[in-house]
C-alpha cells in the first residue's frame, strides 16, 4: 500500500460537455467547474496532500471563439480579485499560490491580479496550488531551453553545464516534487499538453466523469489507485534516477578529460557554483519581472 | 487523546484491509481472464485485416516496463503486436522498453525475423541492435533461445519483401529507452545553445524544437500509446513526442490475443481530439 500523494496534477475537463447535457450556457459550466475545483482543493487538504497543479486555461484554448475566451478571463478575474481578499484566509492556512505558463498573454489587468496574488502569497509554505494558465508543456520546457541557451550566449554557462537536472531547474515546476499522480476527467486518455517532462513517473487516473460532477469518491478512488501502483512506479523512478546520475557522471567525466583537466574537484566544485549563480540569477529576474507586472519600469 | 488515538488505528486497519481485498479480487479476475483463454498459439496469429475504423493511429508505440524475467513474455507479446500493425499499415511503430535492457531488443529482434515478416519491415539501428546481439551471445555462457517459448509459428503474411513492394508503404520499426527522450532534449539544447553562442540563432519556438528532435528521433509524434501490463504510467517515454497521445493499457499481455489488439485499436479510433478548441 502507497503513501498519500504529495502532489496532484489535475486536468479538469467537460465543463461544456456538462453545460450541454444540462441545458446551461457555456459559461455557467465554467463557473460550476471552479466551484468543483474549491471543493477538490478542500478535499486535498483534509487528505493530507500539500501540493496541487490544476490546468485551467491552455494556450490552445485562445483559439476557442471570441466570446468563450472573454468568458473564461471575466471568471478568472473574479476569482482572483476574491482571492486577493481573502489574503488573510490564505496567510492563515499557509498557502503559497504558483501561476505556470505564459502571463504576457493575458489581459493587462490579469497580469497585474496574478502578480498581486503571487508576491502575497509566495512565502507561504504549508500548501502549495500552481494555475497553469495560460499553459503548455511544450512551451515550458521552449522556454527552459531559451533561459539556459541565453546562459551560455551570455557567458553565465557552459555547453557542457546542460543536463537533464539544469533543464529540471529551469521548468516552472523547479520548486515542486514531480506529481505523483494525475488526474484527468471527462474519459479522454491524453496529457494534452499537460506537465508532460514531469509526469515521466505519474500515476495516471482517467476518469470517466464530467469535471462538475467529479466526487468525493471519484477522488478517493484516484487515491487509492496510485495506492496500488505507487510501488512498481516508484522502482522504476529509482532505477531511472540511478542510470541518469551514471550518465552524467560519465558525460562529465570524458569532458574533462578531453579539455586536459587535471583537478577533477576543483571542476566539479567550479561547475557546480557557476551553475547556482546562474539558477540564482534567473530566479531574482523572474520575481524583478513579476513585480515590473504591478509598477511598470518608467523609461 | 488517547481515543483519538485508537480511533485513527481503527480507521488505519480498515482501510488496509480494504485494500487487501481489493488485492484478493484483482488476484481472482486475472486468474479467470486467464483461464478465459483457450485459443492455441496459432489461432491468436490469425488476424483479418479489418478496413472498418475511422481512423487508425500513423504512429503507435508500445511501452513495457519489464524485469528480466519477464522479457521473454512481453517479447512474444511484441511480436505479435509489431505483426498485427504491420497488417493495418501502420507506418510507425515504436517499442520502448523503460529499463532499456539490452536483452530487451537482442532477444526482440530475432524473434521478428524469425517470423520472417520482419524482412518487410525497416528496422532502425538495425546494425547497432545485431552487434549488440553478438556481444551478449559472445559475453554470456547461457545460449538464448529465439523462438518463443511455446514454439508458436506464424502463417507467411500477406506481403513479403520483393521489389515490387514500395518501401514506403512498410512499418517502420524503432526500439528505444528512456535515454531517448530527456536526454534528447538535454541536447537539442545543446545544440541550440552552442548555435545562440556563436549568434547563429536568437529565439527558438516550440515548433522548431520539433523539427530538431525529429531530426534526431527519427519518428513522429506518437498518435497512440499501448502500455503493456496494469501499471498506469509512461515510464519515461520520450515526454515531447506524447503531446496528444492517446495513452491506453493492455493488462493481460501474458496471452494477448487478437481482440484485445482490435479493443485497443477500435478505442482508439473513437478518441476526439478538439486541439484546445
Amino acid at each position: 500500500m502507497g503513501p498519500i500523494p504529495r502532489h496532484i496534477g489535475l486536468i479538469m475537463d467537460g465543463n461544456r460537455r456538462y453545460a450541454d447535457r444540462h441545458n446551461l450556457i457555456k459559461s455557467v459550466g465554467h463557473l460550476h467547474g471552479f466551484n468543483k475545483l474549491s471543493q477538490t482543493l478542500e478535499w486535498c487538504k483534509q487528505m493530507g496532500v500539500n501540493e496541487v497543479t490544476v490546468y485551467a486555461f491552455s494556450i490552445e484554448n485562445f483559439k476557442r471563439s471570441e466570446e468563450e475566451v472573454n468568458a473564461l478571463m471575466g471568471l478568472a478575474r473574479d476569482k482572483f480579485t476574491n482571492l486577493l481578499h481573502e489574503k488573510d484566509e490564505l496567510e492563515k492556512n499557509g498557502v503559497c499560490i504558483r501561476f505556470f505558463g505564459a502571463l504576457n498573454m493575458l489581459p493587462v489587468d490579469i497580469q497585474k491580479l496574478v502578480a498581486k496574488i503571487v508576491l502575497e502569497t509566495r512565502h507561504n509554505k504549508r500548501a502549495y496550488l500552481n494555475v497553469c494558465f495560460p499553459y503548455t508543456s511544450r512551451h515550458e520546457i521552449a522556454e527552459a531551453i531559451t533561459k539556459i541557451s541565453e546562459g551560455v550566449q551570455k557567458g553565465a554557462l557552459t555547453v557542457s553545464d546542460i543536463d537533464e537536472q539544469l533543464l529540471e531547474e529551469c521548468l516552472y515546476t523547479n520548486r515542486s516534487p514531480d506529481p505523483e499522480l494525475i488526474i484527468r476527467t471527462s474519459g479522454e486518455v491524453r496529457l494534452s499538453d499537460f506537465l508532460l517532462w514531469q509526469s515521466s513517473f505519474s500515476v495516471l487516473a482517467f476518469v470517466d466523469v464530467l469535471w462538475p460532477t467529479f466526487s468525493f469518491w471519484d477522488f478517493c478512488y484516484a487515491i487509492f489507485y496510485y495506492q496500488r501502483h505507487h510501488k512498481v512506479v516508484e522502482k522504476a523512478r529509482e532505477e531511472y534516477l540511478k542510470q541518469r546520475f551514471e550518465l552524467e557522471e560519465k558525460a562529465n567525466e570524458e569532458e574533462y578529460f578531453l579539455n586536459e583537466e587535471i583537478n577533477l574537484e576543483n571542476c566539479k566544485t567550479t561547475r557546480s557554483k557557476r551553475i547556482s549563480e546562474f539558477l540564482i540569477n534567473l530566479e531574482n529576474s523572474d520575481l524583478q519581472r513579476i513585480r515590473e507586472l504591478i509598477e511598470p519600469v518608467s523609461n | 487523546m488517547s481515543v483519538e488515538f485508537a480511533k485513527r488505528c481503527v480507521f488505519a486497519l480498515i482501510y488496509r484491509f480494504i485494500h487487501a481485498l481489493y488485492s484478493l479480487f484483482e488476484f481472482f479476475r486475472k486468474r479467470l481472464q486467464f483461464a478465459a483463454r483457450k485459443h492455441t498459439a496459432n489461432e491468436r496469429s490469425n488476424f483479418s485485416v479489418d478496413k472498418s475504423f475511422s481512423k487508425l493511429p500513423q504512429h503507435l508505440a508500445v511501452i513495457a516496463n519489464c524485469d528480466h524475467s519477464g522479457v521473454h513474455s512481453i517479447v512474444d507479446t511484441i511480436s505479435l503486436i509489431v505483426y498485427w500493425c504491420s497488417l493495418l499499415e501502420i507506418e510507425y511503430i515504436t517499442l520502448y522498453d523503460a529499463k532499456g535492457s539490452p536483452h530487451f531488443s537482442a532477444l526482440a529482434l530475432p524473434t521478428l525475423y524469425s517470423h520472417r515478416f520482419v524482412s518487410g519491415l525497416l528496422i532502425k539501428h538495425k546494425k547497432s541492435i545485431e552487434s549488440k546481439i553478438k556481444q551478449i551471445q559472445s559475453n554470456s555462457k547461457q545460449k538464448h533461445s529465439f523462438t518463443l517459448k511455446n514454439g508458436t509459428s506464424f502463417k507467411r503474411p500477406c506481403f513479403t519483401l520483393n521489389n515490387d513492394i514500395d518501401a514506403s508503404r512498410l512499418s517502420k520499426v524503432t526500439f528505444i529507452s528512456a535515454v531517448d527522450g530527456r536526454q534528447t532534449i538535454v541536447q537539442v539544447t545543446k545544440d541550440i545553445a552552442s548555435k545562440m553562442k556563436r549568434n547563429m540563432l536568437n529565439t527558438v519556438n516550440p515548433n522548431e524544437i520539433s523539427t530538431l528532435i525529429q531530426e534526431k528521433n527519427h519518428f513522429p509524434d506518437v498518435d497512440l500509446a499501448v502500455i503493456l501490463g496494469s501499471t498506469p504510467c509512461v515510464f519515461s517515454f520520450p515526454p515531447w513526442q506524447l503531446r496528444v497521445t492517446e495513452i491506453l493499457t493492455i493488462q493481460n499481455h501474458d496471452r494477448l490475443e487478437v481482440e484485445d489488439f482490435i479493443e485497443v485499436i477500435s478505442k482508439y479510433s473513437k478518441c476526439q481530439q478538439r486541439f484546445g478548441k
